[in-house]
C-alpha cells in the first residue's frame, strides 16, 4: 500500500523489548543517531531497530522530543548548548526529570546512545543538582551507596582532601 | 502435587511471555487472583522497592565528567571518600583532566599528573571561595584621569601599565611575587601611546606616530607597522593576530595584521566600535552601539534615547558576513563601547562600555558577557545582580567567580578606603573581603580591576598621576610545589 503524505512523515522505532513505536519523523530526528540513520538508509518505511533502549524509556525520551521538537537544532561541534544555561533547568524539563533514579539513569544512557545532546545535558544537570552541596554521607544516603572504606582509609582520604572542605 | 513444586513452573511460564504486552497481560491475570491480604502483602513489597542506586558509579566515565562539570571543583576531592568506586572515578584522568582543562584552557595534563591536578584544583578552589595565597603592591605613575586606554591589562602572568603621560608602557611579570619584574617599552621617539592590546602571546601598542609596535610577551621579536592617521581608534589582539579599527576619509576600516607573516589586510567596513578577532576560526566579530557618529568622535553615541542596542556581526577574515545579532537594552542609553577582556578560557568575554552620568567626568563603566561560541550575549549571573544583562562598575569576573572593588568614605579621619571583595560565584552572593587599602580622601580617586584565573589586580590612584597596583594571587607559589 502506498504511503499517504501524512504517513510519510512518520517513522517506526523498534525498541530492545520488541515494541513498535510510531512517531513523527521531526520528533524522532531530535536524535542525531536516528536522523543520521534515516539519511543514510533513506526512509523506506521499515522500522528502525533501537536495540539499546527499552519501550518504557523510549516513550519517555520521545515525550521529551515531542516537547522540544521546535527547538533549534543542536550544534554538533561544541558544548555550546550545555553552557547556555549554566545551572538552571527549564521548568518543563525539571518536571520531566522527576522520575525515580533508575529511570533517570536509563534516560541519561538513552540520550547518550541516541545522541540527543540537550536531553543528555538536562539529565547530567539533574544528577549534578542531586550532588551539589552534599557531604559524603548525604551522598551515600541519596544514592544508597555502601561505604566500603575502612574507617582508617576514609580518614586518610578525608585528610588528604581537607582543603576542599571550606566553602 | 506439593504447592511449592509449581512455583518454578509459574515463573517459567511468565518468562515465556516474550513481548511487553503478553507480560502485562499475564501480570493482569495473576493479580486478578489475589486476595485482599495478598494485595496488602504485594503493596508492602512494592513500597519497600528501593529505586535509589549509584547512578554515578554505573555511568560511563565520560558522562560522570559531564555531571561533575556542573559541580564545584572541590567536590571532586571532597566526595572521594564516598566509596572506592567514587574515588577511582573522581581521580580518573578522564574526569579530572576534563574539568580542570575547562578552567585552565591551555594546560594539557598527562597521565600520572595527579599531584599537578590536585594543585591546580586547590588554586581554582581558593579562587572560587576567595582565599588568596599572596598579596603584593607596587607603585607607578598613572597615565591620566582614568585607565580607559587599558581595557585589557592582564593576561596570564603578565600585567601592563601605561605611565609617564602615556609615554611608557611598563610590563610586569607577576609570577615572582617577592620582586615583581618590570620591563619598559616606548615608541621610537617616546611619543604618546594611544592604545594597548595584549594576547596570551603578543603585546601590541599604537602611538601617536601612527605606528603599531608588536612583540612577543617576553619582549622578543619586536616589530612594527604604520597605518593612516585615525586607524588606531580600536586595537585588539588574539593569539598572533593584531586588529586595528578606525576611520579613514569618513569610512570605517578594519585592518588585520598577522605576526607570523608580518603582513596585513584591510577587511570589512562596518561601523566599528569594538572588535573581537578569533584567529582560530578566522572570523572577527564587530560590535556597534546604535546611532553612532561617524568620523572623529567614533566612540560617542547620541544620548537621546532611553533604550540602546548593541548590534554585532561576525565576518570572516576575508570580509564575508556570516552572522548578525542584536542585544536590546532598556534603561541604558548612550553607551560607548570600549573593548574586550577575556572572562574564561571557553570563549567568554567581558565587553566593557561607558555610560555617561550627569557629571561629565563621572562616566560609569558597565560590562556585558559575550559568549563567542554561542555568538550571543549571555547573562553573567553576577551574584549581586542576578537576571541583569550587565554588570556595573568595578565588578570583574572570571568564569563564575566575581570580584568587586569599592571606594568607601570614612568619617573617622581624613582617610577613605579601597576595598576589594570576592562577592561569590554565580547566583551565590557571599562577600569575602580581600584587602582594604587606606588612602587620603582627596584627590580624584579612581580604580580599575582586572581578574583572571590566577590573579585579581586592582589599580588605584591616590592622586592624579600617582597610583598603586595591588596584586592578589590565588596560585600556590611555584617554587614551593614540592612541599606537602
Amino acid at each position: 500500500m502506498a504511503a499517504t503524505s501524512a504517513d510519510a512523515k512518520k517513522v517506526t522505532l523498534t525498541t530492545s523489548d520488541n515494541a513498535d513505536l510510531t512517531v513523527e519523523r521531526e520528533v524522532a530526528e531530535r536524535s542525531i543517531l536516528i536522523k543520521n540513520l534515516l539519511e543514510d538508509i533513506g526512509d523506506n518505511g521499515d522500522a528502525i531497530p533501537i536495540p539499546n533502549v527499552n519501550e518504557a524509556v523510549m516513550k519517555k525520551v520521545l515525550e521529551w522530543c515531542e516537547q522540544h521538537r521546535k527547538d533549534p537544532p543542536a550544534s554538533q561541534d561544541d558544548d555550546a548548548d550545555s553552557r547556555k544555561k549554566s545551572t538552571d533547568i527549564d521548568e518543563w524539563d525539571q518536571k520531566f526529570m522527576q522520575v525515580d533514579q533508575e529511570m533517570l539513569f536509563e534516560i541519561i544512557l538513552a540520550a547518550n546512545y541516541l545522541d540527543i545532546k540537550a536531553l543528555l545535558d538536562v539529565g547530567c544537570k539533574t544528577v549534578a543538582n542531586m550532588i551539589k552541596g552534599k557531604s559524603p554521607d548525604e551522598i551515600r544516603k541519596t544514592f544508597n551507596i555502601q561505604n566500603d572504606f575502612t574507617p582508617e582509609e576514609e580518614d586518610q582520604i578525608r585528610r588528604e582532601n581537607e582543603w576542599a572542605e571550606d566553602r | 502435587m506439593e504447592t511449592l513444586d509449581v512455583i518454578p513452573d509459574i515463573v517459567q511460564a511468565f518468562r515465556q511471555c516474550q513481548t511487553n504486552r503478553s507480560r502485562a497481560e499475564a501480570l493482569e491475570a495473576l493479580t486478578a487472583e489475589l486476595t485482599p491480604a495478598e494485595w496488602r502483602a504485594l503493596s508492602a513489597k512494592l513500597n519497600g522497592r528501593d529505586f535509589r542506586f549509584d547512578i554515578v558509579g554505573a555511568l560511563p566515565v565520560e558522562l560522570v565528567a559531564s555531571i561533575f562539570a556542573h559541580v564545584d571543583v572541590g567536590a571532586l576531592f571532597r566526595l572521594q571518600c564516598v566509596s572506592k568506586c567514587w574515588r577511582s572515578l573522581l581521580c580518573s584522568p578522564d574526569v579530572l583532566y576534563e574539568i580542570l582543562q575547562a578552567w585552565d584552557g591551555t594546560t594539557t595534563y598527562r597521565r600520572g599528573d595527579y599531584a599537578l591536578c590536585q594543585r591546580k584544583a586547590r588554586d581554582i578552589h581558593r579562587f572560587r571561595i576567595g582565599v588568596y595565597e599572596d598579596y603584593t603592591t607596587f607603585e607607578g605613575r598613572t597615565p591620566g584621569f582614568r585607565f580607559d586606554n587599558l581595557v585589557d591589562a592582564l593576561v596570564k602572568d603578565t600585567f601592563i601599565w601605561l605611565e609617564n603621560g602615556s609615554r611608557t608602557l611598563n610590563v610586569y611579570d607577576l609570577r615572582n611575587r617577592t620582586g615583581i619584574k618590570k620591563r619598559q617599552l616606548y615608541g621610537d621617539g617616546h611619543e604618546r601611546i594611544l592604545i594597548v592590546a595584549l594576547s596570551e602571546e603578543l603585546i601590541a601598542f599604537a602611538t601617536s606616530f601612527n605606528t603599531c609596535h608588536v612583540m612577543k610577551l617576553d619582549g622578543s621579536h619586536r616589530t612594527k607597522f604604520k597605518l593612516a592617521p585615525g586607524m588606531f581608534q580600536q586595537l585588539a589582539c588574539r593569539s598572533r593576530t593584531v586588529v586595528c579599527g578606525g576611520f579613514v576619509n569618513d569610512s570605517a576600516v578594519i585592518y588585520l595584521w598577522d605576526f607570523d607573516t608580518q603582513k596585513g589586510t584591510s577587511c570589512v567596513d562596518p561601523r566599528t566600535l569594538a572588535i573581537l578577532p578569533d584567529p582560530h576560526t578566522q572570523t572577527i566579530t564587530v560590535f556597534a552601539s546604535d546611532r553612532c557618529h561617524k568620523g572623529v568622535n567614533l566612540l560617542k553615541c547620541k544620548h537621546t534615547e532611553s533604550a540602546c542596542s548593541i548590534d554585532y556581526s561576525r565576518f570572516s577574515f576575508n570580509g564575508e558576513r556570516i552572522q548578525d545579532g542584536t542585544l536590546c537594552l532598556s534603561g541604558l542609553s548612550g553607551l560607548s563601547l570600549r573593548g574586550f577582556r577575556p572572562a574564561g578560557y571557553q570563549g567568554q568575554f567581558a565587553l566593557l562600555a561607558l555610560k555617561p552620568a550627569p557629571q561629565i567626568f563621572d562616566l560609569v563603566t558597565i560590562s556585558f558577557q559575550f559568549d563567542e561560541q554561542l555568538h550571543e550575549f549571555t547573562n553573567p549571573n553576577c551574584p549581586k545582580l542576578s537576571s541583569c544583562m550587565w554588570v556595573k562598575e568595578n565588578i570583574s569576573w572570571w568564569n563564575d567567580t566575581f570580584f568587586q572593588a569599592q571606594f568607601m568614605d570614612r568619617d573617622i579621619d581624613a582617610l577613605g578606603g579601597i576595598y576589594l571583595a570576592h562577592i561569590g560565584t554565580s547566583g551565590a552572593y557571599n562577600v569575602t573581603p580581600q584587602i582594604e587599602y587606606r588612602v587620603p580622601r582627596h584627590g580624584g580617586l579612581v580604580t580599575s580591576l582586572f581578574v583572571n584565573d590566577k590573579f585579581a589586580v586592582l589599580m588605584s590612584s591616590k592622586e592624579i598621576a600617582e597610583g598603586t597596583c595591588h596584586v592578589l594571587s590565588y596560585e600556590e607559589p611555584i617554587f614551593h610545589s614540592k612541599d606537602p
